[in-house]
């Protein structure tokens, strides 16, 4: 078990490897000359051509590679043409933001979304079991920003229970942190919830006509019994892929909610250095998401071995 | 509730389990009418029936197991459960189920979680009913109940995950996790359907052991009659939802009177044939008088109705010989003739390690000589994990040898190339086991047996594929229907004529009848005897059943741990097995017991 966890550690770094060099090469031929970006149009060519040399530009793309990602193991992102700002930093906190709201929705959201699917699968042929089940389609149907906005007006406007938006950091008061979060992560955990309620919904039906299900009924326990004991970590296993992919989506897809309640995440600011062509933060906020991507898939991975058995031996 | 004889269940003790006019109702309609059954301590009842007979939701009824769809009527009364148990709750019959009544289910390798230990399964069935205090009592209970079932090494297996496990193995667990509180009643679906014949009277023995040993109430579910016939001391019959015939199990075997259970009796025994060699059907029995049933001469109708077409000496493990098992050439041609299949050293050897020996590989084939003739009906036997499928998949070329090499119809598939290949596929046909799901659901059967065909027209295509259905007995109106619209033997009939479309020289059937009822298991076997001899086809049968296989062969290939352990002529092989396996296997098919029309064979267990 031990040695397959070392070697999906060991694709793991190939693959980030593998993507660093895509990410690098795409971004090279997006048409956009840095040094042009920095000086902007009024340049004269002698200025471009220092420019370009003292951004390493001049140099072959292989060696312009290694710089970068020779800075990106030492984290240093290196500094931003547009700005003169070092990108390392604003990133590291615009991904702590980004990454305290992306996980407490999924917390919300599973926190929602199991019970939710145990029970409309198990009631699915009552009234309540289809209801549950017709408004977990609607929520897929809600998008996040709109449901941010229904809490804004409700709670923020109306109530006036909790700030509309902006973001405050821990040391400013843990109290004012938690209000800040609270409605950003119930509009984008609601919404996942609706998701994923869907996926544990048809992973309990599943479970549910197994026949493991019917020997544990057998031995004498009750059908909710046999469900709690037998069934729902059997049912956790693609509720777990699921949760996976949908928490790499809800890095960059949590842009829209994080615009709704002003906070200044890592979404934003792709979009904001995508806007200004700075390629350099570009390419560093991509790497460091997709390899948050696999890291959360490393884990998944990892989880999938501690929960099945089968899998301990068919890796080894 | 019908007029047949109802052997009184002993006087002496009150039932376990009294049953009155038991009715089960699903949306559609009735499938229980109202049955009668009593089953006293200690006694053995079988239930027989064939699938959709009712005779496995009966049982679910008792512990309230029924899907939700299906509803029970009448009354049912379990020694130790207070009222009509029909009218329980849930949490009441959780509170009986696995203490006062057990189940055993027939798929071993599904019946248990696949994420917990072995252990703690058995346990938590002790546990839920405090009949040991503490965890550690149970722990030694777990290891005494494996002990009783006969597990190799109850320790490894209590620490095993299900996966760990043979199915055989797995069987013994379920059985152990059902017997663990003591109780008053086991239930046993179809115990041992999914299991190799070996395996099967293994886990009978203990089955019937360990009921004796308790006094338990035992009802026993099969199709199989001679499996019923091993077990029961007696025996009721079901068809359509009702007990068509009911009494001890002697008595019934001996002298059936109701014309379904004879008919099923005549169609399980495959010693027996009428007059023109074939395996009586159920609607071809005889439902006149009992003696008149076929077959009960001494003769073989195998080897006397169809000609042997290889007729030469098959031979035998030569004691002069001396050498290795695989030096030998087993089903020999004669030296005059070309074979139409030659394999010599065949091995496949699958990489990847097993139990800690890292680049071993597995061992499918250990250097397999062997020869088939021209129009020869091979049976090849084994367990499972005996080779016979990889066999298969080599002669097939769906797979390569790793080692050895192989012939068939002169093209070396070693050296063939792609084209040769696909025009070898067309020389040889395969139909496999599972008819429910070997065939594509979202095709209409016309273009499921006419997708083998290349490079042949529209109008040509079509009439080929009526040709074909026509000889398997379909009608044209099978042409426009999907495969969910047949039974199981319309299907497997479906796959035989899509293998014989492209009108091939060879056919191997890979447990083509194991899926199937009785009564249409006689039928398919007929089938495919018939449509051997019209197609002028090379058989290859594979089964795990030696019943099976006897009917149709000429000769057998015995395969054991990837080799050929014995060849020979069907009847001398019967007669007198020789190699330890092949002896084991002979002994272990059950036989009807009673049935005057069985010829025994082997001993009698």
């Amino acid at each position: 078990m031990i040695l397959s966890i070392g070697r999906r550690i060991g694709v793991f770094l190939l693959t980030v490897f593998v993507a660093s060099l895509i990410i690098f090469l795409l971004l090279s031929v997006v048409p956009g000359d840095p040094a042009q970006v920095a000086l902007g149009v009024t340049a004269t060519p002698e200025a471009l051509a220092a420019q370009r040399a003292a951004m390493g530009l001049d140099q072959s793309l292989l060696v312009q590679y290694l710089d970068w990602i020779g800075g990106l193991l030492a984290g240093d992102f290196g500094t931003s043409p547009v700005t003169n700002a070092p990108i390392g930093a604003e990133l590291l906190s615009r991904l702590g933001i980004t990454t305290v709201l992306v996980l407490c929705g999924m917390a919300v959201a599973l926190i929602i979304a199991v019970p939710l699917g145990v029970v409309a699968a198990v009631r699915r042929k009552r009234p309540d079991g289809v209801l549950l089940s017709a408004l977990s389609q609607v929520g897929i149907a809600v998008p996040a920003f709109l449901a941010g906005l229904l809490l804004i007006t409700v709670f923020a406007v109306q109530l006036r229970w909790l700030p509309a938006g902006g973001w405050a950091r821990p040391d400013e008061g843990l109290g004012s942190t938690l209000a800040h979060l609270l409605l950003p992560v119930v509009a984008l955990g609601f919404v996942q919830a609706a998701v994923i309620s869907r996926y544990v919904r048809s992973s309990v039906l599943d479970v549910m006509q197994e026949d493991y299900l019917r020997t544990a009924r057998g031995k004498g326990f009750t059908a909710p019994e046999a469900l709690v004991r037998h069934g729902l970590r059997n049912a956790a296993i693609p509720v777990l892929t699921i949760s996976g992919v949908q928490l790499g989506h809800m890095l960059i897809g949590a842009v829209v909610v994080e615009k709704v309640f002003v906070i200044n995440g890592l979404g934003s600011m792709l979009l904001e250095k995508a806007a200004n062509r700075d390629m350099l933060a570009v390419q560093g906020i991509v790497m460091v998401v997709v390899t948050a991507v696999l890291l959360i898939n490393l884990v998944v991975d990892v989880l999938y071995t501690v929960v099945d058995p089968r899998l301990r031996e068919a890796s080894s | 509730m019908t007029a047949t004889p109802t052997a009184p269940p002993p006087q002496a003790a009150a039932p376990t389990v009294r049953i009155r006019d038991l009715r089960i109702d699903a949306a559609t309609g009735t499938l229980v009418h109202g049955i009668d059954l009593d089953i006293a301590p200690g006694e053995r009842v079988g239930l027989i029936g064939e699938s959709g007979s009712g005779k496995s939701i009966s049982s679910y009824a008792l512990l309230g197991l029924l899907d939700e769809q299906l509803s029970a009527r009448g009354d049912v009364r379990i020694a130790g459960v207070d009222g009509n148990v029909l009218d329980c709750s849930d949490s009441t019959l959780s509170a009986a189920r696995g203490r006062i009544a057990s189940i055993v289910f027939q798929e071993p390798m599904t019946a248990l979680n696949p994420l917990m230990r072995i252990e703690a399964q058995i346990a938590e069935t002790m546990l839920r009913h405090r009949t040991v205090p503490d965890r550690r009592s149970a722990r030694r209970a777990v290891l005494e109940l494996l002990a009783q079932v006969k597990v190799p090494d109850p320790d490894r297996v209590a620490r095993a995950f299900p996966h760990q496990l043979s199915g055989g193995q797995r069987q013994r667990v379920v059985i152990a996790m059902a017997l663990a509180n003591d109780p008053a009643l086991l239930i046993c679906d179809e115990p041992t359907t999914a299991l190799d014949v070996t395996v099967q009277a293994q886990v009978l023995d203990i089955i019937s052991d360990l009921v004796r040993d308790r006094d338990t109430a035992l009802l026993f579910i099969s199709h199989d009659l001679a499996v019923v016939s091993s077990v029961a001391d007696r025996v009721a019959v079901m068809r359509h939802g009702h007990i068509v015939e009911h009494g001890a199990t002697e008595t019934v075997f001996a002298a059936p009177q109701h014309s379904y259970t004879k008919a099923l009796l005549a169609a399980s025994d495959l010693n027996a044939a009428d007059g023109r060699g074939r395996l009586v059907t159920v609607d071809s029995a005889p439902d006149s008088e009992p003696g008149s049933a076929p077959g009960g001469s001494e003769e073989r109708p195998s080897a006397g109705q169809r000609p042997v077409v290889a007729a030469s000496p098959h031979l035998v493990l030569d004691p002069g010989e001396g050498g290795s098992p695989s030096a030998q050439v087993f089903n020999p041609a004669p030296s005059d003739t070309v074979p139409l299949i030659r394999a010599r050293g065949l091995s496949r050897v699958y990489p990847g390690s097993r139990g800690g020996h890292r680049g071993e590989g597995v061992h499918g084939l250990r250097a397999v000589s062997f020869d088939v003739v021209e129009g020869q009906k091979l049976g090849i036997v084994g367990e499972s994990g005996s080779g016979k499928s990889t066999l298969l998949r080599i002669v097939a070329a769906l797979d390569k040898a790793t080692a050895g090499g192989i012939e068939v119809g002169g093209t070396d598939l070693g050296r063939a190339s792609r084209a040769e290949l696909r025009r070898l596929r067309e020389d040889v046909a395969v139909v496999f086991q599972d008819p429910m799901s070997s065939l594509d659901p979202r095709m209409k059967v016309s273009a499921i047996v006419s997708e083998p065909l290349r490079g042949v027209g529209r109008a040509e295509a079509a009439e080929r594929t009526r040709e074909v259905l026509a000889a398997v007995g379909l009608d044209d109106d099978a042409l426009t229907r999907f495969p969910h619209q047949f039974s199981g033997g319309q299907r497997q009939r479906i796959s035989i004529a899509r293998a014989l479309i492209t009108r091939p020289r060879i056919l191997i059937a890979d447990e083509p009848v194991s899926a199937l009822d009785v009564s249409v298991r006689a039928q398919v076997l007929n089938l495919i005897a018939d449509l051997s001899d019209q197609y002028d086809l090379t058989l290859l049968f594979i089964s795990h059943d030696l019943g099976v296989v006897r009917h149709v062969c000429d000769a057998l290939l015995v395969m054991s741990s990837g080799e050929i352990v014995e060849s020979r002529g069907t009847a001398d092989l019967y007669a007198a097995p020789r190699h330890r396996f092949t002896a084991d296997l002979v002994s272990a098919t059950p036989t009807l017991k009673y049935a005057r029309t069985t010829v025994v064979t082997g001993e009698d267990r």
